[in-house]
């Protein structure tokens, strides 16, 4: 008796768990990377690639085979919450909104003004936006439930790029835009003010958080250039780590006419990766704890972008040869070695994992 | 630095503007034609022996005034893309790209020495009174640039008697108006002419937007656009061995950039287009040698402007041209032509280094004969050209007719062509992001093709019957690429491209006079399987924009001075980008016209309704066309 009832429950809980897994797991687009095609500057080309965790498949195109529309021009990011992702076409001013798992659309939500990242905050998203030359950077934030735009922050900076939250607060790294910029700025969500500006290196981009509650902030400088276009200078490229109580900036030089656009962290929360962008070459490879800019990349190549699977610390890799072309996904595992190389849209810039 | 990008690649996309025509021909007495058209033809005409050659109808191009070059030839089997209603438009024949294809007027290749294209929603109908399709390369008579095709622009002739004047008045949808007004003076010794176009378009049609969640009904936004011509043209005859004509053309358009469809935010940018041309012809007629002199000077700007990224930039640019040439017979069958051109050209513009200059010099050696009574013509043409100091590969082309019978003829060609890069992709600045290439070479290339010709005539019934087969590969095609191996990062022009296309192309054309009514009708059709090789990347993928099937049909029914014309076109899907097409679709133009005339003058009226069946189509990705619009025009001559 007591076997059988064990083996009844057994059966019961197996049962249970199945169901649990139909519904979170069981869309066509689950358990892979979506690939993130900015496509071609006013072309109105962008696309998701989705490229399965297992086996070497690709689908591309994915949001058109489920929408029968175009996605819009340079997706730039993308955010999956609650199920949804928040795709955001930078030249377009709007964000789509499908299911993550099967794509269907949702909803548009408009009135933005060149729109960068995205950062889900309890129940609201943060969108980073350049805004027309001459004028502030603006954070909207939106409701993901009504999707409404509940406020538009003026951060009075320029080029708002990569948001992360931290620490019960929302960092924008400010990359400069149309003019130059080295701060981070600090909002409070509860009141949806700004807070601080904490003054980092040349040209922020990307964000991460650490294990240690850490901010490490990518800073990939800039060339200067003089009337006539000609290169006359540099502002280096540096990784600045914030302490997001003490707001206190150490700050680590990469190089002085380089400039790496990207930043990730593996799963550990210890591991850093820095690269890609428009002529660097390679990524490379510091630890938090003691910070030492290698002289060799981790991953030998030029990248438009790259992104660390945070379920298993692969290194997703984007080629983007031309705007014309398609691009190259190659995926390396966490010891360096590629796994696999993917044939994905045009002009890859990054993935998110779903 | 998405500025840069931007502005780069809309360099790289834009692949537009500039203008050129042929000596016209001055009408004194019968016995002073027959000379005036032996001395007023160009060479590179008469020589063009085994081209296909097709004039558009004038029905077609009476319906049509008021309309742009782009607009009338999309109604045809060529492939035309056009970045929304009135954008920049640009032609792709036998799978070239848009720089493969001159556009002569004048005698002159009014293809832009900056990005090697020309803006056919920049030529107005209206100023011309011949536009004929030419298939197929001929680099050896135009030189570079015409790999794949040739429009030719023909300004209608002087008339020699008398004062004239002309207006045409055309209003429709989306407030656009337009007027041509013309004057002629001819006297027996000098004849001038002096023609006005003005066009103004709010271009907010009505269009289905399919980028959006339900398609929904909106109007096309930030797409105004305006355009002043003026052509003034002088014929003198010298003396009794000397023709000179003289035309000047100015040209201005201002053309706000459509928003794309998939867009939330209406587009701010906007570019304008000055374009002034000047051609002077010569003509020397002694008695066993034929001289003529040409003189041209092609100017242009072109301002684009966004001011959300805060760009504004000028690109003007200079073309002088010269070329003589001298034609003698030797012995009956056979005519020898030799001609000698050097052409200046020069841009500026802030993306460019400085002194982007060059000096171009070509000769052609043209040997033409008849043989079997002239039933048989052929051609055989040689032409080479040094570009500061660089030798052009040498091209030469051969071409053959053949009329056993009157009804029937055949013809080939092969023909060598050639391309020199763009002054924007030999002169851009070095900078971090993109550079120029001086040490790009020309593409070049061949074509060939063989087609038979039929004609028949039964009682009132008359009916001309074509059919062309084509090849043509072209190497060393540039292309601009940002692959670290090859450009160390930078976006870079390179030769790296191959084309390959294959096609076919058949029209058939007829007229019927019964009693008081005449019938003309035409359909032609276009078959181009084109394909791109790259190294890297493409193994033979198919080129985009470049439609596999395109067809194209009128029927015109005219009685007691009024007329219907229904005019259909269907173009097959075709590639947008590397990975994904745009569906077929099917347009079709109606128009109703009546000509009289009021106290002894002709006024002709003519009411037009366009993509009658409200077809949603887009030429480029993106850029919502029109659905069903209309227009009204009137036209008189004193």
């Amino acid at each position: 008796m007591r076997k059988f009832q064990f083996l009844l429950l057994a059966g019961l809980l197996l049962a249970f768990t199945s169901c649990d897994k139909e519904s979170s797991d069981s869309g066509k687009y689950s358990n892979g990377a979506l690939i993130l095609n900015e496509g071609a500057f006013n072309n109105s080309n962008a696309s998701i690639s989705f490229i399965p965790y297992d086996g070497n498949m690709v689908e591309n195109r994915v949001f058109y085979t489920a929408n029968n529309r175009d996605l819009g021009d340079v997706l730039q990011d993308a955010e999956i919450y609650r199920d949804k992702i928040f795709m955001v076409l930078n030249n377009s001013g709007k964000i789509e909104v499908a299911d993550v798992d099967d794509f269907i659309q949702i909803t548009t939500i408009e009135g933005l003004n060149k729109p960068r990242y995205i950062e889900a905050v309890d129940g609201k998203l943060y969108v980073s936006q350049w805004g027309g030359f001459g004028e502030s950077s603006t954070v909207s934030v939106i409701d993901a439930a009504t999707f409404q735009i509940d406020k538009s922050i003026q951060t009075l900076r320029q080029g708002a790029e990569g948001v992360l939250y931290c620490d019960k607060k929302v960092w924008v790294a400010n990359s400069g835009g149309f003019g130059m910029d080295s701060t981070v700025t600090v909002i409070d969500p509860a009141i949806n003010k700004i807070v601080k500006n904490i003054t980092v290196g040349y040209n922020p981009k990307e964000l991460v958080a650490d294990k240690n509650g850490n901010i490490w902030v990518l800073c990939s400088g800039s060339a200067i250039y003089d009337a006539n276009w000609q290169v006359v200078g540099h502002y280096p490229s540096s990784l600045v780590r914030i302490n997001t109580s003490t707001f206190e900036v150490n700050t680590y030089p990469i190089a002085a006419e380089k400039h790496p656009a990207h930043l990730d962290i593996a799963p550990d929360g210890t591991t850093l990766y820095y690269g890609g962008g428009y002529g660097f070459s390679g990524i490379f490879k510091v630890n938090t704890a003691s910070v030492q800019i290698p002289a060799e990349p981790f991953v030998s190549g030029s990248f438009y972008g790259f992104n660390v699977s945070p379920k298993n610390g692969d290194i997703y890799c984007m080629e983007a040869p031309s705007f014309t072309e398609p691009g190259n996904v190659k995926v390396y595992l966490s010891d360096g070695s590629l796994l696999k190389t993917v044939e994905v849209g045009i002009g890859p810039n990054g993935a998110v994992f779903n | 630095m998405r500025i840069f990008k931007g502005l780069l690649l809309l360099w790289c996309s834009f692949l537009s503007l500039v203008l050129s025509a042929q000596p016209v021909r001055f009408v004194l007495t019968d016995t002073v034609l027959i000379d005036e058209v032996k001395i007023a033809s160009d060479y590179r005409e008469v020589n063009s022996i085994g081209a296909t050659i097709q004039p558009i109808d004038t029905v077609i191009l009476e319906r049509y005034e008021g309309r742009s070059i782009g607009e009338l030839l999309s109604a045809g089997t060529v492939s035309i893309k056009s970045y929304g209603v009135g954008g920049l438009t640009t032609l792709s024949m036998r799978g070239g790209g848009a720089s493969h294809t001159a556009v002569v007027w004048n005698g002159i290749n009014i293809q832009n020495p900056m990005n090697g294209g020309v803006n056919l929603a920049l030529l107005p109908v209206n100023f011309f009174g011949r536009v004929s399709l030419q298939r197929g390369g001929s680099g050896t008579l135009y030189g570079s640039g015409a790999v794949t095709g040739i429009v030719h622009l023909k300004t209608k002739p002087l008339l020699g008697s008398g004062a004239k004047a002309s207006a045409f008045f055309q209003y429709g949808s989306a407030n656009s108006r337009t007027l041509y007004a013309t004057a002629d003076y001819g006297a027996p010794k000098m004849a001038v002419a002096l023609r006005l176009f003005r066009q103004k378009s709010d271009n907010n049609y009505l269009f289905r937007n399919s980028s959006k969640i339900g398609s929904p009904l909106e109007r096309i936004s930030n797409a105004q656009s305006e355009q002043n011509g003026l052509m003034a043209e002088a014929n003198c005859r010298l003396n009794s061995n000397t023709f000179w004509a003289v035309s000047g053309w100015y040209q201005y358009g201002k053309k706000n950039i459509q928003t794309l469809m998939s867009s939330a935010i209406p587009n701010r940018s906007y570019q304008k287009d000055y374009n002034f041309t000047a051609v002077s012809n010569l003509k020397y007629a002694a008695s066993r040698v034929t001289f003529s002199l040409k003189n041209a000077l092609m100017s242009g700007n072109i301002r684009y402007v966004d001011p959300t990224l805060n760009l504004n930039t000028a690109n003007p640019f200079l073309s002088l041209i010269n070329e003589c040439v001298a034609s003698v017979p030797l012995g009956k069958p056979l005519e020898l032509t030799i001609a000698s051109n050097y052409t200046y050209e020069v841009g500026w513009s802030d993306s460019y280094v400085e002194n982007a200059y060059r000096n171009r010099f070509a000769g052609i050696v043209t040997l033409k004969g008849s043989l079997l009574d002239n039933s048989l013509v052929a051609v055989i043409s040689v032409r080479d050209e040094v570009v500061n100091s660089d030798f052009s590969p040498v091209v030469y082309s051969v071409g053959t007719e053949w009329n056993p019978v009157e009804w029937i003829g055949l013809k080939g060609t092969f023909s060598r062509s050639y391309r020199i890069p763009t002054l924007n992709d030999l002169y851009w600045i070095s900078t971090a992001q993109a550079e120029g290439n001086p040490d790009l070479i020309p593409e070049s290339g061949w074509g060939s093709d063989l087609g038979v010709v039929v004609r028949g005539n039964l009682n009132s019934f008359q009916w001309i019957a074509s059919l062309s087969f084509f090849h043509n590969e072209l190497s060393d095609w540039l292309v601009w690429i940002n692959d670290p191996a090859l450009t160390g990062g930078k976006w870079k022009p390179m030769n790296l491209n191959r084309g390959k296309t294959n096609g076919l192309e058949a029209a058939v054309k007829g007229s019927l006079a019964m009693h008081s009514v005449t019938i003309n009708f035409a359909a032609e059709y276009a078959y181009t399987d084109s394909r791109i090789y790259h190294e890297n990347s493409y193994s033979g993928t198919p080129m985009i924009y470049v439609p596999k099937h395109k067809l194209s049909s009128w029927v015109g029914v005219g009685w007691n001075g009024f007329a219907i014309l229904y005019n259909h076109t269907f173009t097959g899907a075709r590639y947008r980008d590397a990975q994904s097409m745009l569906p077929y679709y099917n347009l079709g133009d109606l128009s109703c016209s009546y000509s009289t005339k009021i106290f002894g003058k002709r006024m002709d009226v003519r009411a037009n309704v366009n993509n009658i069946w409200n077809q949603d189509y887009q030429m480029i990705a993106g850029y919502a066309m029109p659905l069903r619009t209309y227009s009204l025009s009137l036209g008189i001559r004193i």
